[in-house]
């Protein structure tokens, strides 16, 4: 295969699908409609054939580094191990059998839960940094924060009854307005890099030398 | 007969002026030198950052948002490539963290496809591009934070409660930060972790910024209409609206 045509293909097939799709969303044609549903389920089952890839790379990453006994390579045994043991398992007894279960409802899911509720701390830590006032434009943050999480919480309340109604201002008309133009902006420049990469104008993802 | 479908001709309208408006900026642009993109603080401190990890010698690290592939993905490839060419040529490491599987390909062809301009496909290392599936991308990015002691971190693309876990942690490192989003709801903590910071749109423009391409010019102009047009919009829609008046209302809702 050239080296042309792997660049070339991607982008037709970019290309048609994505006027495809568009027209789809404009326009109301049965046919059309059958093709884009077809197109978004085919993106479903690409990325399922995906993982596959994924499974490939971790795969060859850690046995590297069990190989070659880098820096705790034990992990890379476990990695490996869970990998292919909870995929065999599923196969095995399928994804509703106990066994299975009891690994996701009593290892996956409570690991995954610590992650979430450890974003408090992350959270905590960047604002401490965030409020020091070294500019006008911190303090200002600083003021607005202060006011809000007062606005919060019973205390606050029993300081200032006004707090509260504060809290709402300053998290409607302001914060609202800033987040508008910032989104605005963000949708045009969705729209204006779709345009690029369905012209063809877009060719980073295609990878090899450039231009 | 194409029907248009109801509530999507206003759409529609604004986005075939947007499409020609593209097609005009872009053929004044295709043979022009002088392109118009103001500056990007943060897209320059790649350069600053690149030349860290090189007098440090230690790696740097990219690490893609863990939403769903979007419109964001293509604007952080085009950071990814900018990044790993001058990585390349200054011999630095850099690992790529890549949480979609469908996009690992796609990953590492960028990234390849940055050594080779360079002219060193040998010093392309496969395993510094790495699938770290979604769930487990952030344990596994703070393990690599740690263990490699990065001294710059990249974060791009669609990034959701991973952006202030990744932030911080690469702040306890003591790497230098760029990042970039469109997503508003983690912007505010791109802002207070990190060095540099590309607001909404501006990660849209990075690809076009970076590489100077003046086919590219003309969508970012067309962008720059198109907000002033939403603006424009904006205000005649509040003052109708305040007094009373619904046609606007109307016409968009089409």
């Amino acid at each position: 295969m050239s080296k042309s045509f792997r660049r070339e293909f991607p982008m037709w097939v970019g290309l048609v699908v994505g006027i495809v799709v568009i027209i789809d969303y404009f326009f109301n044609i049965p046919v059309l409609s059958i093709l884009s549903k077809e197109i978004v389920q085919w993106r479903n089952i690409v990325a399922a054939f995906a993982l596959a890839l994924g499974v490939g790379n971790l795969t060859r990453i850690h046995s590297h580094a069990i190989g070659q006994k880098k820096e705790y390579w034990f992990f890379s045994i476990l990695l490996l191990v869970t990998m292919y043991g909870y995929i065999a398992l599923g196969l095995i007894t399928t994804s509703k059998s106990v066994p299975y279960r009891f690994f996701w409802d009593n290892m996956f899911q409570p690991l995954s839960g610590t992650w979430y509720s450890m974003t408090v701390f992350y959270m905590t830590s960047a604002c401490w940094r965030a409020f020091r006032i070294k500019t006008p434009q911190a303090a200002v943050m600083m003021g607005a924060a202060v006011l809000a999480m007062l606005g919060q919480v019973g205390i606050g309340q029993v300081i200032w009854s006004q707090l509260p109604a504060i809290k709402s201002w300053l998290q409607g008309p302001p914060t609202t307005a800033g987040m508008r133009g910032i989104t605005i902006g963000a949708a045009l420049g969705m729209i204006s890099m779709s345009f690029r990469v369905i012209l063809g104008l877009e060719r980073s993802h295609l990878g090899g030398v450039g231009e | 007969m194409w029907v248009i479908r109801t509530g999507r001709v206003s759409v529609f309208v604004f986005f075939v002026l947007f499409a020609y408006l593209g097609y005009m900026a872009m053929s004044r642009f295709k043979k022009s030198r002088d392109l118009p993109i103001r500056r990007l603080a943060g897209l320059d401190a790649i350069d600053e950052a690149v030349g860290r990890i090189t007098e440090m010698g230690r790696p740097a690290a990219f690490v893609f948002g863990n939403g769903t592939l979007e419109a964001q993905w293509f604007a952080a490839f085009d950071i990814l490539r900018y990044c790993s060419r001058e990585t390349a040529k200054y011999n630095a490491d850099m690992i790529v963290c890549n949480p979609l599987a469908e996009v690992q390909p796609v990953v590492e062809e960028v990234v390849r496809g940055a050594y080779i301009a360079e002219g060193k496909p040998q010093d392309y290392k496969p395993d510094n591009v790495r699938y770290l599936s979604d769930t487990g991308l952030r344990a596994a990015v703070l393990g690599i934070f740690q263990r490699e002691k990065v001294a710059a971190n990249f974060m791009f693309g669609n990034y959701y409660h991973e952006s202030v876990i990744f932030a911080e942690a690469g702040n306890a490192v003591g790497a230098i930060q760029i990042s970039g989003t469109a997503n508003t709801h983690q912007i505010p903590f791109f802002v207070a972790s990190c060095d540099y910071t590309l607001l909404g749109e501006e990660i849209f423009a990075a690809g076009t910024y970076l590489s100077r391409d003046p086919a590219q010019v003309g969508s970012l102009v067309a962008q720059e209409y198109a907000k002033y047009f939403a603006v424009i919009v904006l205000i005649i829609g509040t003052i109708m609206s305040t007094m009373g008046y619904k046609t606007l209302d109307q016409i968009l809702s089409r």
